[in-house]
């Protein structure tokens, strides 16, 4: 046993002395409060699944479009169809549209019907995060507080409405990686190494980012113990090191194969197309609530000066926070990256810094009424911001989906199509035909796509060079959103359809408008 | 320090540190709310003897063309007076500044005070400036009176049969060649509205000869103007006007410059 683990052993035993709460309840005590959690989870992320249609949000044209191509060729998918003219690769982990593709081979049930399986993983986060909180605090108020906290936080229900659905899976995943990455270093064995492998693995296959994120966090927690006990800390590093490359080496051949194809480092360290996309405190108060700032000082203080937290697990945290500090802000340091995708990482932090600070409150009624007052003001808050963002990340409608079949028959197979960022992920499959679709800079993760989603901005924005790029890529067709919002602006395009006198509008409805370049 | 005095001492001192400076300073992670931004921003104005030099920021990711002018307003009632021919440009790269020289304000622009509103455009294929939001500036400006052409001092000194109109006139020169000019002085009589209080114009009461000039590239020539003139009692306006000639060596009108004060005649003066 090592010295901090005897430390942390004395600590419990005294707590639990002070505490006499805090003895590990019966599992029906610790797993019956969840329940009314979860299912807040599922209503308040739900709601993107069942008030609309169809799912909001644009890009699970493409994740899905993912899972479909695999169940069809019978290998990963490399080239996107279509998408961009079809010049463009894969820039994804294969994991979370795999997981979609097992769900079609199971249930025979299209994948593009399945897309509101992903609040399974909402579940699976909110019970992360419980026992993640639960393993750090051994209360059961503070781990149901955390759990609460992180279901009620707006960027899940952000996240959700515009179908980062990856990114989604591999939150949700993170939580049991942390526990697990703990358990092995607090009791070292093959049972604990290969349960943390497994995870670790299996969350890093499904979202770069969010390997890039874990990567980096363990990483730092790995240095920080190599220079705390050099010693003690190799001979737990080492098999983890070696068991994680060879059961990992898929995933890591992909993520190699990904880091190609993004140049990620040139990106991480030169691009400049990010700066639109730096935190500010509007973005910060509608993604993670004001109240988020208290959690992340006081709370984060609170945790980390929490003795009876084992030293280890502390730094894991503050790992983590750091990690997230760093893309968040990583303009300070010469970082490029696209800012705002840090703020989904957050609220883990937060919901853990609340436990712990709520935890400090020793009178009962205190406690409960700040918890209360602090839980509703959030609550409303994601309320309020669901309905919002899944109007504002609506795009599939009847009649979208209408004008595209229209389109679709009126086009010849080989027949360019222009369309913004909003309709562009889903037409690769509904439409069939080589689109070019209107990517801002800061929205392209892939650098292939620069180019193309370059001509398509300066075709539905009215650049100068617009009729050249017409002509030099043979643009048959152009789609346009009839409602905002779209990127580029669905009125200025429209305004610049109708001032060419090379474009006629040829189909129209509440939705959706399609213009036809005439021959010159 | 015990956990929950350090984590409420600092949430304290955080919270107190963000009212701080976001009620000195703005907020504290960048604007509250993401406000609307033109594609083309005017991001400073220099007003020289010379022109107006503008300076104009591309804020998007894609390279803009555009165009960009400037008014003359009234810093009293915001009425433009003058707006400068625009200056199109393209090619302007991604969130890359460039500087314009506009001409300065024509001659005939009053001396004074003025509000110089500099605008910019992005330009849309086939779509009219202007249609978007467009950005401008505003500096408040002087405009002296070194106007190019101008009559700096007029008198009508009585004389036993009418009066002798006396003026002493300042011509500055074409910046880029020597020009030929003439030009003339005229008596219009005004008459005071006593309802508005303007003074209105009536018909002209005299008109001078043309008087040739030749003038160097920014060459001042000030020289005296003197005249017998017969004049009913009022009250009178002096303007300058003054003809260039063309390539043809036809003149055509070039500016005209109005004294700024009032020549009065009286019953007895004839």
């Amino acid at each position: 046993m090592t010295d901090d683990e005897s430390v942390h052993l004395r600590v419990r035993a005294q707590t639990s002395q002070q505490l006499p709460n805090r003895a590990l309840p019966p599992t029906y005590r610790l797993w019956l409060p969840l329940i009314p959690i979860l299912l807040a989870a599922l209503l308040l992320r739900g709601f993107s699944f069942f008030e609309r249609v169809y799912p909001t949000g644009a890009d699970y044209g493409h994740h899905l479009l993912y899972a479909e191509l695999f169940l069809t060729q019978g290998r990963l998918p490399t080239a996107v169809p279509f998408f961009q003219l079809g010049t463009t690769e894969w820039s994804v982990l294969p994991g979370g549209s795999l997981s979609y593709a097992l769900g079609e081979l199971f249930s025979g049930t299209p994948v593009f019907e399945l897309a509101a399986t992903t609040l399974i993983y909402s579940l699976i986060e909110t019970t992360g995060v419980y026992l993640l909180a639960w393993r750090l605090f051994r209360r059961l108020d503070a781990a149901l507080t955390a759990a609460l906290l992180i279901v009620l936080f707006p960027a899940g229900v952000d996240i959700v409405a515009w179908s980062g659905y990856p990114n989604l899976i591999a939150l949700a995943f993170i939580p049991f990686a942390l526990i697990a990455w703990l358990d092995y270093w607090h009791a070292p064995s093959w049972r604990s190494l290969l349960l943390t492998i497994v995870i670790v693995v299996g969350m890093m296959s499904v979202h770069h980012l969010s390997t890039l994120w874990m990567g980096l966090t363990f990483a730092l927690f790995a240095a920080l113990h190599l220079i705390l006990r050099p010693y003690s800390s190799l001979r737990k590093l080492i098999p983890l090191g070696v068991v994680g490359v060879i059961a990992g080496l898929p995933v890591v051949l992909q993520i190699l194969d990904l880091t190609a194809i993004t140049q990620a480092a040139g990106v991480l360290l030169s691009a400049d197309r990010f700066d639109d996309s730096r935190v500010t405190w509007s973005i910060w108060t509608q993604t993670a609530s004001a109240v988020s700032l208290v959690f992340i000082s006081g709370g984060v203080i609170a945790l980390l000066r929490h003795r009876v937290i084992p030293l280890s697990d502390r730094l894991m945290i503050l790992c983590y926070l750091v990690v997230c500090g760093l893309f968040a802000f990583g303009w300070i340091v010469g970082l490029r990256f696209y800012y705002l995708r840090a703020l989904f990482f957050f609220p883990l932090i937060f919901a853990l810094g609340a436990a712990a600070l709520f935890w400090l409150w020793r009178p009962l009624w205190l406690r409960s009424l700040v918890v209360v007052l602090v839980i509703t003001n959030i609550g409303f808050g994601s309320l309020l911001r669901t309905e919002e963002v899944n109007t504002y990340y609506t795009t599939l409608t009847p009649r979208v989906l209408e004008g595209v079949e229209w389109l679709r028959q009126y086009s010849e197979p080989g027949d360019v199509v222009v369309v913004g960022t909003f309709l562009g992920f889903q037409m690769s499959r509904l439409l069939n035909r080589p689109t070019l679709v209107a990517l801002t800079p800061e929205l392209v993760g892939n650098p292939q796509e620069l180019e193309t989603a370059a001509d398509a901005v300066a075709i539905l924005m009215g650049l100068e060079n617009m009729d050249a790029i017409i002509n030099e890529r043979d643009v048959r067709y152009i789609i346009v959103k009839a409602n905002a919002p779209d990127i580029p602006d669905a009125a200025r395009a429209q305004l610049v359809m109708d001032a060419n006198p090379r474009i006629r509008l040829l189909y129209r409805n509440r939705d959706l408008l399609i213009y036809e370049v005439l021959s010159s | 320090m015990r956990p929950f005095t350090a984590a409420v001492i600092t949430t304290a001192i955080l919270a107190a540190g963000i009212v701080v400076i976001t009620g000195v300073a703005g907020s504290l992670l960048g604007s509250r709310s993401a406000a609307p931004r033109p594609v083309l921003s005017v991001i400073e104005v220099i007003e020289t003897d010379r022109d107006v030099s503008i300076i104009v920021r591309n804020n998007e990711l894609y390279t803009a063309s555009g165009s960009l002018w400037y008014t003359l307003e009234s810093p009293t009632n915001g009425e433009v007076a003058y707006t400068a021919a625009p200056v199109t440009f393209s090619q302007l790269t991604p969130r890359s500044e460039r500087s314009f020289s506009l001409p300065r304000p024509p001659a005939e622009i009053d001396a004074g005070e003025w509000v110089l509103r500099a605008w910019a455009s992005e330009q849309i294929a086939n779509v009219e400036a202007g249609t978007f939001p467009l950005d401008s500036l505003t500096q408040r400006v002087t405009i002296a009176s070194d106007a190019a052409m101008e009559i700096t001092n007029a008198a009508l000194v009585p004389q036993p049969d009418g009066y002798t109109l006396q003026a002493d006139l300042r011509f500055v020169g074409d910046a880029q060649a020597e020009r030929a000019y003439r030009y003339t002085l005229s008596l219009a009589q005004v008459v005071r509205d006593e309802s508005s209080g303007l003074l209105l114009p009536q018909a002209r009461s005299y008109l001078s000869d043309f008087q040739a000039l030749q003038i160097g590239p920014n060459e001042v020539v000030s020289t005296d103007f003197s005249d017998a003139v017969t004049l009913p009692a009022g009250e009178f306006t002096l303007s300058l006007w003054v003809q260039l000639a063309n390539a043809d060596g036809v003149f055509e009108h070039y500016t005209q410059f109005t004294y700024g004060e009032i020549l009065q005649t009286d019953s007895s003066g004839s």
